[in-house]
């Protein structure tokens, strides 16, 4: 009887061991190229909780930095929710992200709406002590960072002028409150997109990231440009995700996460990963031919920008559960669209 | 020009933009100009008003700073809690006796609501509704460090001299609006607080001045 209940407790033990081996080897399961040359970096939004899921995220992004050592990371805002003293900048900041920044990778910060707008002179948020800014960190590739809680004129004019000045083959711009989202919290910014799309599509950005929703979310092109929502770096709302919109091309909303991307040439990689080391969406972004190069010939509207998603692979993880009574879920286990069209959508459907 | 340079600006600049702007007798329409234009459809005499009155707290402030220790350009998050705190005591030493109505003088008010009217009544309106009550303190929970996927919301008094608590979200401001009032110099934002708009500094934790129920939606709490 004895050794009976032995030997079922061994081999629970031992089916535990290969699952959680398992699992461990998933979370290190990188799906982008790792080029030695590539611009790499990671994309965070709405972290800075201080709960334990954020550190569970920054083990997840330490983990990852060990065989993707990517430079920087983006923060697309909400980086520091309720007070901020100097301990909650250890306690929401600096200590989630403690082996990042041992290791010498920059954050570079955008404002989101909690949070202090004195954070731009914050050291480690590395933004020159200006609520918009740009950077660019490899030659072709340019970054713009904007304070989407109040986009007046000089910021506008700011942007029109930086953006026309970049010879950039990639533009990529990062902010807070999503031109595009199925959040059901909030959702696109309508007001926002009006102003601030048209300056995207003129001068070819290419990429946007931004959070607000804390979901996580792959659009459908929209004139030609790609939009991602992360913002479930610390925050969470499960099952936020709507699924009427028409908008989303692969989302996730049961679980914290972030991501990594590697851009290559003509090539952009991305990977979202979940707070577990669960894949939950990848993919690559090419590049239209001649986008960016030139100010005077910025890439028209719409021109076609691919994207081939990888399939995840099945992981020995249990499907996460949602709580009783929510609805059903988007996506409850991750989920990528099948094969990428070969052009962007001719008519885009901008939708609340 | 780097937002750094703008604030050692004066509003004089901003100030000939917006007469410049609000004298504008045809603008294209907004949509068709990338990006579009600052109209601000007030009173030329209530937008100078308006300046001198901003101009007038430009000035305090900069003396607030003056008595304050300048933050080193690898600031810690110490050193900008510290400084934040006693720009906040400077400047509420130099106005003390300040009131409701000073920047927002009736007449300025008055036409802050008539182009706020205006802006809900469009087709815009909507948006621009949906945007003031993002971050709004009133609308919008902070996550609970215990439990990230709930939230719970603070309050926020509105007054002369009362401090935001630095616990508390901002709202957005709808950039749509922002290009039909007069645009402030950076040592001051509009924010929204429930239905009333504020004027608060940039960086120190003061509501300046305010206006009452200017967003007409019963759908924001106050």
């Amino acid at each position: 009887m004895t050794n009976t209940r032995h030997t079922r407790s061994w081999r629970l033990a031992a089916l535990a061991f290969v699952l959680a081996a398992t699992a461990l080897v998933d979370a290190q399961e990188l799906r982008l190229p790792n080029k030695d040359k590539a611009c790499k970096f990671a994309v965070i939004g709405d972290t800075g909780t201080g709960a334990q899921a954020q550190y569970d995220v920054g083990k997840q992004m330490a983990a990852f930095h060990q065989t993707f050592n990517y430079d920087f990371v983006i923060m697309v805002g909400d980086n520091i929710y309720g007070t901020d003293s100097a301990g909650d900048f250890q306690r929401k900041f600096e200590l989630p992200y403690k082996p990042l920044l041992d290791a010498g990778v920059k954050f570079y910060a955008s404002l989101g709406n909690h949070d202090n707008p004195s954070q731009d002179e914050y050291k480690f948020f590395n933004m020159g002590g200006q609520r918009y800014y740009t950077f660019k960190p490899q030659n072709g590739v340019r970054f713009f960072a904007l304070d989407s809680n109040y986009i007046d004129k000089p910021q506008l004019d700011w942007l029109e002028k930086e953006m026309a000045g970049s010879h950039s083959e990639w533009k990529i711009a990062f902010f807070h409150h999503p031109l595009y989202s199925s959040g059901s919290r909030h959702g696109s910014s309508i007001d926002l997109r009006r102003l601030l799309e048209p300056l995207f599509v003129k001068y070819g950005v290419d990429v946007v990231f931004s959070g607000h929703d804390h979901v996580y979310e792959r659009l459908k092109p929209q004139q030609g440009i790609y939009y991602f929502v992360s913002g479930a770096g610390g925050s969470l709302r499960k099952g936020d995700l709507r699924r009427d919109t028409g908008l989303t091309e692969v989302g996730y909303d049961q679980d914290f996460h972030f991501m990594l991307v590697e851009i290559d040439g003509g090539e952009m990689h991305f990977q979202a990963i979940s707070r577990t080391g669960q894949t939950v969406d990848a993919g690559v972004i090419q590049q239209a031919a001649g986008h960016g190069v030139t100010e005077a010939s910025p890439a028209p509207p719409g021109e076609p920008v691919q994207v081939a998603p990888v399939p995840p692979r099945p992981v020995a993880q249990p499907t996460p559960t949602p709580p009783p009574g929510t609805p059903p879920q988007e996506t409850t286990t991750p989920q990528v669209v099948a094969s990428p069209k070969p052009k962007a959508s001719p008519t885009p459907t901008p939708r609340n | 020009m780097s937002s750094r340079t703008l604030l050692r600006a004066s509003a004089a600049p901003l100030l000939c933009a917006a007469l410049a702007a609000a004298c504008h007798r045809n603008p294209a329409p907004a949509s068709s100009v990338v990006p579009p234009p600052q109209v601000v459809s007030m009173d030329s005499e209530v937008l100078v008003e308006f300046y001198d009155e901003i101009q007038d707290y430009v000035r305090l402030r900069h003396k607030a700073v003056d008595a304050v220790p300048p933050l080193p350009p690898d600031a810690t998050a110490e050193q900008i809690a510290t400084r934040q705190k006693a720009l906040t005591a400077a400047i509420l030493k130099y106005r003390k006796r300040a009131k409701q109505g000073e920047i927002f003088k009736p007449q300025i008010e008055a036409a802050f609501r008539h182009v706020f009217k205006e802006a809900f009544d469009s087709p815009e309106g909507p948006g621009i509704i949906k945007e003031i009550k993002q971050g709004n303190p009133t609308v919008e929970g902070v996550p609970d460090p215990k439990d990230p996927t709930k939230e719970t919301t603070r309050t926020v008094k509105v007054g002369v001299n009362v401090a935001y608590p630095d616990d508390a979200p901002y709202s957005s401001v709808p950039p749509g609006l922002l290009l039909k009032i007069p645009v402030l110099p950076p040592e001051v934002r509009y924010r929204f607080v429930g239905r009333a708009l504020i004027a608060r500094d940039t960086e120190a934790n003061v509501i300046l001045d305010f206006i009452s129920d200017i967003v007409p939606d019963p759908s924001i709490p106050r």
